[in-house]
């Protein structure tokens, strides 16, 4: 498993932390209420354990969008909502001059764009901490996708798996959504070592 | 690779043959290269932007999301897709498509890699507005049949092969009794009462197998179930269509339970209306039976009537015509008095009939309003007899009348009571045998009702006849004893008369 010291599970947390913060900020400039976002659970895992974790909190379908990125680190990253949700976010961002009716149709080109705004001040954030560029790829949606095939692609545990759980707490209602970032084991390591070399920078 | 100057020259005219607008920015924001597409779009030229910074050329996008991306992009090597439906300003271009308006576009932006290990960024737009026109059609088509499936009056229900509700329109909520939510990917079965519900699996797939099926596009009337589990008739119109490559049958349903109660009201009041006509039907053969009768009776009466008017009438005629022509002579009181007797006779007897049969019309006709006073009976019943003393002394009866101690005076017309006892009177003196007796009695019996009798002894009447004299006409005719002079039986008279006074009459006779 993933081998970090004490000072830098803690230093990626608060990166983390703050990389969600930024993520919270241009999705509300982005719809224009105050979001705020909060992370109850960060996790590295396995893809075996990450199926049984999000299988266990996730019975149903799920939308999710992903984006490949690439750099000193490389690997997938995705947003995923339960169904339900994503339209609910959907239906925030287009506001109300949409019809409830045409939303389904108008998801797909939404979902990829708030996606990628989302998980662009992630990996930036990230980036920017860690010093290092992280480049990103034009997000792709995938519908009605279940727990289990999000990590089909990384069967073996030649992957980790960073789990983020979020909450999307907007104004008038609360959106469960999941951060998910899948690298390769060699990039775990690159990344850790940023992680050590930013604690190091900050003591 | 693409090295060679032939190569960089595909490259271009590549570039300028698409059908998307390209732009390279550099590291510095400006402008690089614009192909055909985005130069026709924004109408500028790639000459006249070479070395220019994009937020100067387009100073309307600062502190955009496009320009944002774009700074990203050259920073951060981070990859963006923006489109028209999210975000208001973007690049000011036209379109065929949109003459009046900015192009409705969809954007990507990614980093580059420059000569020199600079990095820049590449924007590709693509126009959706003819994509955007045609959503709105197909909006607005969707919208028109939304709303026909949401506003019709008729309940419509959609299922798939398996007979899952995939649709579920509000006059079916209401029809049923179930909100949207709760019957949705439910079986339609259980909107069919037994014995169906259990059968409908079974149509379907039998459906599905045969493609034969009665139901699909006849209306028939079935009954539904609604959530509380009544039950209602309604007409049921199945309808299939293929969505993609599965099945799918629609239902119209119109409730039938107001047409039922309807018909059933009507059928009721049918019933009812036939009942009544073949009561008024039996009423009216009765009554038409009974005009028939009085009209033949009427005929037989006034073939009767002008037969006794004319007999007397003739008479009269005759003897006089006898005097006139001095028959047995010149006139003398010893040789015609027989006749002037009889003509005398004569008269008096048409004159009785004429009397009794304008008397019988008047009563009938309601015409004949009683006159009521109080009658002291001992002198009315003398002055009766009194009466009948001429008749007395001809047929050689004797009378005798007998009124009770204390009797009460009557409240009664008094020329009609008279008419009454000296009718009876009259019939038992003529209908006497000779030397016969008359009686006439007043008393008041037990139930202080006052009573009088009239008895003879003379050939009295068949039982037969009495009865016969109940109908109306029979009792005129029967009052027309032929053979018989004088005024005749009455009894038609005696008993309207009675009837006027509300008394009752009765006719007895005792053959000894």
């Amino acid at each position: 498993m993933v081998q970090l010291s004490e000072t830098a599970h803690d230093a990626l947390t608060e990166l983390i932390g703050i990389a969600i913060g930024r993520a919270a900020q241009s999705l509300n400039e982005m719809i224009g209420q105050e979001v705020s976002l909060s992370v109850p659970e960060i996790e590295f895992l396995t893809p075996g354990d990450a199926v049984g974790k999000l299988g266990s909190k996730v019975a149903s379908d799920m939308t999710l969008i992903q984006q490949g990125f690439s750099g000193p680190i490389s690997g997938s990253s995705f947003l995923a909502f339960l169904e339900e949700n994503s339209f609910e976010l959907v239906k925030l961002l287009l506001g109300d001059q949409i019809p409830v009716e045409d939303i389904p149709e108008l998801e797909q080109e939404a979902m990829k764009e708030v996606g990628n705004v989302i998980l662009n001040a992630f990996l930036g954030s990230l980036g920017n901490e860690l010093e290092i560029t992280v480049a990103s790829e034009i997000p792709e949606f995938q519908k009605s996708v279940s727990g289990r095939q999000i990590f089909q692609s990384s069967p073996d545990d030649a992957h980790i798996i960073l789990f983020v759980h979020v909450d999307f707490d907007l104004r008038e209602s609360k959106i469960d959504g999941y951060l998910v970032l899948i690298i390769g084991v060699s990039a775990m390591d690159t990344l850790i070592g940023f992680v050590e070399d930013y604690v190091a920078k900050m003591t | 690779m693409i090295d060679s100057p032939s190569d960089q020259h595909l490259t271009f005219q590549l570039m300028d043959e698409l059908e998307v607008g390209i732009i390279i920015i550099d590291q510095d924001a400006c402008f690089i290269f614009l192909n055909n597409w985005m130069e026709k779009a924004s109408g500028l030229s790639v000459n006249s932007l070479c070395g220019q910074p994009l937020e100067q050329v387009f100073p309307e996008l600062a502190g955009s999301r496009l320009v944002a991306a774009v700074d990203n992009a050259i920073g951060r090597r981070q990859s963006a897709l923006l489109s028209s439906k999210l975000n208001k300003r973007l690049l000011p271009l036209s379109s065929a498509l949109k003459p009046d308006g900015v192009m409705d576009q969809r954007i990507f932006i990614k980093p580059l890699n420059l000569d020199e290990g600079k990095s820049g960024c590449l924007i590709q737009v693509e126009d959706v507005s003819s994509a955007i026109e045609r959503d709105k059609l197909l909006k607005s088509r969707n919208d028109q049949l939304r709303s026909v499936f949401k506003n019709a009056a008729s309940g419509m229900i959609s299922i798939d092969e398996l007979g899952n509700i995939t649709m579920f329109n509000p006059a079916a909520e209401k029809l049923f009794g179930y909100p949207e939510n709760e019957v949705l990917a439910k079986n339609v079965s259980l909107l069919i009462p037994e014995p169906d519900r259990s059968r409908h699996d079974g149509y379907l797939a039998a459906y599905r197998n045969t493609g034969n099926a009665k139901i699909i596009g006849t209306e028939r009337e079935v009954e539904g179930q609604r959530r509380d589990g009544s039950k209602f008739p309604m007409t049921l119109g199945v309808s299939k269509d293929i969505i993609g490559e599965r099945q799918q049958f629609t239902g119209v349903i119109t409730d039938l339970s107001e047409r039922k109660r309807a018909e059933e009201a009507l059928r009721r009041s049918h019933n009812q209306l036939e009942i009544r006509v073949a009561e008024r039907t039996r009423e009216l053969l009765e009554a038409k039976e009974r005009a028939e009768i009085s009209d033949h009776s009427k005929s037989e009466f006034l073939a009767n009537m002008s037969h006794e008017l004319r007999t007397p009438l003739n008479a009269i005629i005759g003897f006089s015509q006898m005097i006139q022509m001095e028959i047995l002579g010149p006139v003398t009181k010893e040789r015609y008095g027989n006749y002037v007797d009889k003509i005398c006779a004569s008269g008096e007897h048409l004159l009785g009939i004429i009397s009794q049969i304008l008397d019988i019309s008047r009563v009938e006709s309601g015409d004949l309003e009683p006159d009521e006073e109080a009658i002291d009976i001992q002198k009315a019943l003398a002055f009766c007899a009194s009466e009948l003393e001429p008749q007395l002394s001809e047929f050689g009866a004797t009378l005798s009348v007998t009124v009770e101690d204390g009797l009460p005076k009557l409240f009664a017309d008094r020329v009609r009571f008279d008419q009454i006892i000296i009718n009876l009177l009259s019939n038992s003196t003529k209908y006497n045998r000779p030397g016969g007796q008359v009686g006439l009695r007043a008393s008041l019996d037990d139930q202080g009702r006052m009573v009088f009798v009239v008895e003879d002894t003379g050939i009295g009447i068949r039982e037969e006849d009495i009865a016969r004299i109940q109908g109306r006409f029979e009792q005129v005719q029967s009052s027309m004893v032929r053979g018989r002079e004088g005024i005749g039986l009455g009894i038609p008279i005696i008993r309207l008369l009675a009837d006027l006074h509300q008394a009752e009459f009765v006719l007895e006779s005792i053959f000894v």
